[in-house]
C-alpha cells in the first residue's frame, strides 16, 4: 500500500514539475479546470461544422471565445504587460475598496472589517479541512453510481448513512436522519414518479425522447 | 388597459391558495435564509424541481416568497451568532451581533424584519407605480438590442464580480456553450446530442443545482463554525426596534432606494447594495465612530437595502431575461420551466402581465408576512441558528439528487448536478465567477434566438449591430459602445495613466 501510494506521489511530482516548467507556475486544479474548458471548447468548435449554418453560428462563436480565453489563462505568465493586466488582474466596478473607501478600516474594529473583504466579494472563502469537500464529493459519486444500479428510493439512505458515518454522528441522530431520508424518497417515489426505484438492475430503460 | 390586468392580479393574488404559497415561501425563505451556508440561490434550486405540479404563477409566487423571506433570514444568523445566513446580510453582522451581546438581539432582529417589511413594501409599490414606463421601455425595444443587452448584461457581471475580467467572460461564454447541447432553438438541429440522453441537451436546472446545492456543501463540509455553541439568549425589547426603524423612515427609504437601483445591475446584487447602504449610513450619520459597537442605524440601513435589492433585481430579469443575482437567475429558471419567457411578453397585457403584476403583489404580501412573522416569532429563532452542518449537508444533498432527478427521469441529470457540482467548487475557489456561468446558462437560447433573428433581419450581415445608417437601429451602437467600455475601459485609463 505504501508503495502504491509512493509511486502515486511520485507520478503527481514529475507531473507538477513538468507542468511547472511549460507554465512557468506550479499547476493548481484552476489549470485542470481550464485544460477541461479548452477541450471541451475545441471539441465543440470542431463539432459545429457537421451542423447546418444557421445552427452552427451561436456554438462556434462561443466555443471560439472560450477556446481563446482559456488559452490566454492558461499561458498568462507568457503575455506582456497590457494583456497579462486584462487577463490575470481584478479589476471590478463594485469591489469593496470602492464600495467602503477607507472607512472601513478607521471603525476600530478589525474582525469584522476582515470578514466584510470576504464577504463583499462573496466569491471567496478558506477550507478548514480538505478532505470534507472530497469526501462530499465521492459519497455523492457513490450515491450517482448506486442510484444507476438499485435506483435512487434504495440509494438514499445508504448515502445518508455512510454520511452520518463519516461525519462521525451519534447514533441515535444518525439512524433518525437516515429513516428521515427514506421517508422523503419514499414521498417522491410515491407521489411524484415511481422511476426513483429503478437501477441498472430492475428494469432500467433508455428515456424516451 | 394595465389598470384592469393590475386588478386582476390582485384578485389572483386573494385567491387564499395563492396565499397559501407566499407564506409557505416566506416560512421556507427564512428558514433557508437563517441557516448558515445556505442562502435564497440554494433554497430556490432546491424548491425550483418541486414547483413542477404547481399552476406557473403559484410556483413562481412561492420561489419568490422564498427569495423575499430569505433576505429576512439571513439577519437572523448575522444577528445571533455573528455568521451572515446569506452574504447579504453581511453589514448587518458589524452592528447586528454587538446589539446581540449587549442583551439586544430582540432589537435588533425586530428592527430587521420592520426595515426589511418597509423597505420591501416602498421598493415593490415603487416598481409598480413605475412599471407602465418600463413596460414602455420593454416594448420599444428590438431583437438585436436584445441580443445586446443579454451581451452587456454578462460584461457588466463580469466587471461587477471578483475575479479578472477575462476570467468574468470566460465563465460567462462557457456557461453559453453548455446550453448549445441538445435542439438548436430555432432550427431544431440536434447538435453534440450522439446520446440518447442528451437528445433534450443539458437541463438548467440540473446545472443550477449543482453549481448553487452541490457546490456549497462540498465547501460547507470543507468548514468548520457557523453553528451557535450554548444557548443563545435573546434579550431586549421587539417593540423599542420597531419604535427605532419608524423613526428612521429617510434611512429606510434611502437605504430601499440603494438596495433597488444596485438590485438592477447585473452580478451586483444584495451583497454590494447592504454594503454600499451601510456606507451611506456611515458617512451621512453624526456619529460614525459608534457604527461597529451595536448602532441601530447599521442593522437598519443594511437590511432595508438587501430587501430593497428584491425589487431592483426583478427589473432586468423580467425584462430582458437578465438575472440581477443568483437568486434572480433561478427565478429566470423557474420562469423558463414554466414556459414563461421573460421579455416583453412578460409586459403586454395579453400576454403575461397578469402574472407579473400577481408577482409583485405576491411580494408585497409577503413583506407584510415577514413583519408578523419577524416580531410574533422573534424569540424562538435562536433555534434554527443551532442546527449542525452535519445535518444539513446530506439532506440538501438527497433534495438535489430527488428534485433534479423527478424532473426528466434522465439519469444524465444526475451525472449533470455532480459534474457542475465539482466544476463550481473549483470555479469559486479560483474567482471564476459563477454567477456569470449560470447566466450564461439562464440566457443561451434566449441570445441565441435573438441573435438568429437579427441575423435573419440583415441577411447574416453582422454589421446590424454597429451600423445605424444601414439598418436604422440607432440603440445598438450605443449598446456596443458600453460593452466595449464596460469590458476594457478600465484598462485603458489605466494604460493612458502609466
Amino acid at each position: 500500500m505504501d508503495q502504491i501510494k509512493g509511486a502515486a506521489v511520485s507520478v503527481q511530482q514529475s507531473v507538477a514539475d513538468a507542468g511547472e516548467i511549460v507554465l512557468r507556475e506550479r499547476p493548481t486544479m484552476e489549470h485542470v479546470l481550464l485544460v477541461l474548458f479548452l477541450a471541451a471548447a475545441t471539441y465543440m468548435y470542431l463539432g459545429a461544422s457537421e451542423f447546418a449554418a444557421a445552427a452552427a453560428v451561436f456554438p462556434r462563436v462561443t466555443a471560439g471565445v472560450t477556446i481563446v480565453l482559456s488559452i490566454l489563462l492558461l499561458f498568462r505568465n507568457y503575455l506582456p504587460g497590457p494583456i497579462r493586466s486584462f487577463v490575470a488582474e481584478p479589476m471590478q466596478l463594485g469591489s469593496k475598496e470602492a464600495i467602503m473607501g477607507e472607512d472601513e478600516d478607521d471603525d476600530g474594529d478589525d474582525e469584522p472589517a476582515e470578514e466584510s473583504t470576504q464577504q463583499a466579494g462573496a466569491y471567496t472563502y478558506d477550507i478548514d479541512d480538505p478532505r470534507g469537500p472530497a469526501v462530499t464529493g465521492l459519497l455523492c459519486v457513490l450515491y450517482m453510481v448506486l442510484t444507476f444500479t438499485i435506483g435512487m428510493l434504495y440509494a438514499t439512505p445508504i448515502f445518508v448513512a455512510l454520511y452520518a458515518y463519516w461525519a462521525k454522528m451519534e447514533k441515535f441522530r444518525a439512524i433518525s436522519l437516515t429513516i428521515l431520508s427514506f421517508v422523503i424518497a419514499y414521498a417522491f417515489y410515491s407521489l411524484i414518479t415511481s422511476d426513483i426505484a429503478i437501477g441498472f438492475y430492475t428494469e432500467w430503460r433508455l428515456p424516451v425522447p | 388597459m394595465s389598470f384592469a390586468v393590475f386588478l386582476g392580479a390582485v384578485e389572483a393574488l386573494l385567491n387564499p391558495v395563492t396565499l397559501g404559497w407566499v407564506f409557505v415561501g416566506i416560512i421556507i425563505g427564512i428558514i433557508v435564509g437563517a441557516l448558515p451556508g445556505l442562502g435564497p440561490p440554494l433554497g430556490m434550486a432546491i424548491i425550483l424541481p418541486l414547483t413542477l405540479p404547481l399552476q406557473p404563477a403559484d410556483a413562481i409566487i412561492l420561489l419568490i416568497g422564498v427569495y423575499s423571506g430569505s433576505m429576512y433570514g439571513g439577519s437572523i444568523a448575522a444577528v445571533l451568532i455573528n455568521t451572515p445566513g446569506v452574504s447579504s446580510s453581511a453589514a448587518t453582522m458589524f452592528d447586528g451581533y454587538p446589539m446581540s451581546k449587549q442583551g439586544k438581539a430582540a432589537e435588533a432582529l425586530s428592527i430587521s424584519a420592520t426595515a426589511s417589511a418597509i423597505s420591501g413594501l416602498f421598493t415593490i409599490t415603487a416598481l409598480i407605480l413605475f412599471s407602465p414606463l418600463l413596460i414602455t421601455m420593454v416594448l420599444a425595444v428590438g431583437t438585436p438590442e436584445r441580443f445586446l443587452i443579454a451581451v452587456l448584461g454578462l460584461a457588466m457581471i463580469t466587471v461587477v464580480t471578483r475575479g479578472s475580467v477575462a476570467k468574468g467572460i470566460l465563465a460567462g461564454v462557457t456557461g453559453l456553450l453548455v446550453t448549445t447541447v441538445g435542439s438548436a432553438p430555432m432550427t431544431l438541429d440536434r447538435r453534440y446530442a450522439d446520446s440518447l440522453l442528451l437528445f433534450d441537451g443539458i437541463d438548467f436546472v440540473a446545472v443550477l443545482i449543482g453549481l448553487f446545492a452541490i457546490a456549497e456543501m462540498m465547501k460547507l463540509a470543507g468548514q468548520e463554525g457557523g453553528i451557535a455553541e450554548g444557548d443563545v439568549v435573546i434579550g431586549g425589547s421587539v417593540l423599542e426596534g420597531v419604535k427605532t426603524t419608524v423613526r428612521h423612515p429617510v434611512t429606510i427609504v434611502k437605504s430601499g432606494m440603494i438596495g433597488m437601483i444596485v438590485g438592477a445591475i447585473p452580478g451586483a446584487g444584495a451583497t454590494v447594495s447592504n454594503f454600499v447602504a451601510y456606507s451611506e449610513a456611515v458617512r451621512s450619520s453624526d456619529d460614525p465612530d459608534s457604527f461597529g459597537t451595536g448602532n441601530e442605524m447599521g442593522v437598519l440601513a443594511s437590511e432595508a437595502s438587501n430587501n430593497g435589492t428584491v425589487a431592483g433585481s426583478l427589473v432586468p430579469a423580467l425584462s430582458f431575461g437578465i438575472p440581477g443575482s443568483s437568486s434572480t437567475a433561478v427565478l429566470i429558471g423557474g420562469l423558463l420551466m414554466h414556459n414563461l419567457r421573460p421579455g416583453p411578453s412578460m409586459f403586454q397585457a395579453d400576454g403575461n402581465l397578469l402574472l407579473t403584476y400577481t408577482m409583485l403583489l405576491a411580494l408585497l404580501a409577503g413583506n407584510v408576512l415577514i413583519l408578523a412573522f419577524g416580531l410574533t416569532m422573534v424569540t424562538k429563532l435562536g433555534y434554527l441558528t443551532k442546527i449542525d452542518t452535519d445535518y444539513i449537508i446530506p439532506m440538501v444533498v438527497v433534495l438535489s439528487f430527488l428534485g433534479t432527478y423527478a424532473l426528466r427521469v434522465n439519469p444524465i441529470d444526475i451525472v449533470t448536478i455532480i459534474f457542475f457540482g465539482v466544476i463550481g467548487f473549483y470555479m469559486v475557489r479560483y474567482n471564476y465567477s459563477v454567477i456569470a456561468f449560470v447566466l450564461g446558462v439562464v440566457l443561451g437560447d434566449i441570445a441565441e434566438d435573438n441573435l438568429y433573428r437579427s441575423l435573419q433581419l440583415s441577411d447574416g450581415s453582422w454589421m446590424i449591430f454597429i451600423n445605424p445608417f444601414e439598418y436604422g437601429r440607432w440603440i445598438s451602437p450605443f449598446i456596443v459602445l458600453a460593452i466595449v467600455a464596460l469590458l476594457f475601459g478600465p484598462f485603458i485609463k489605466r494604460a493612458i495613466s502609466r
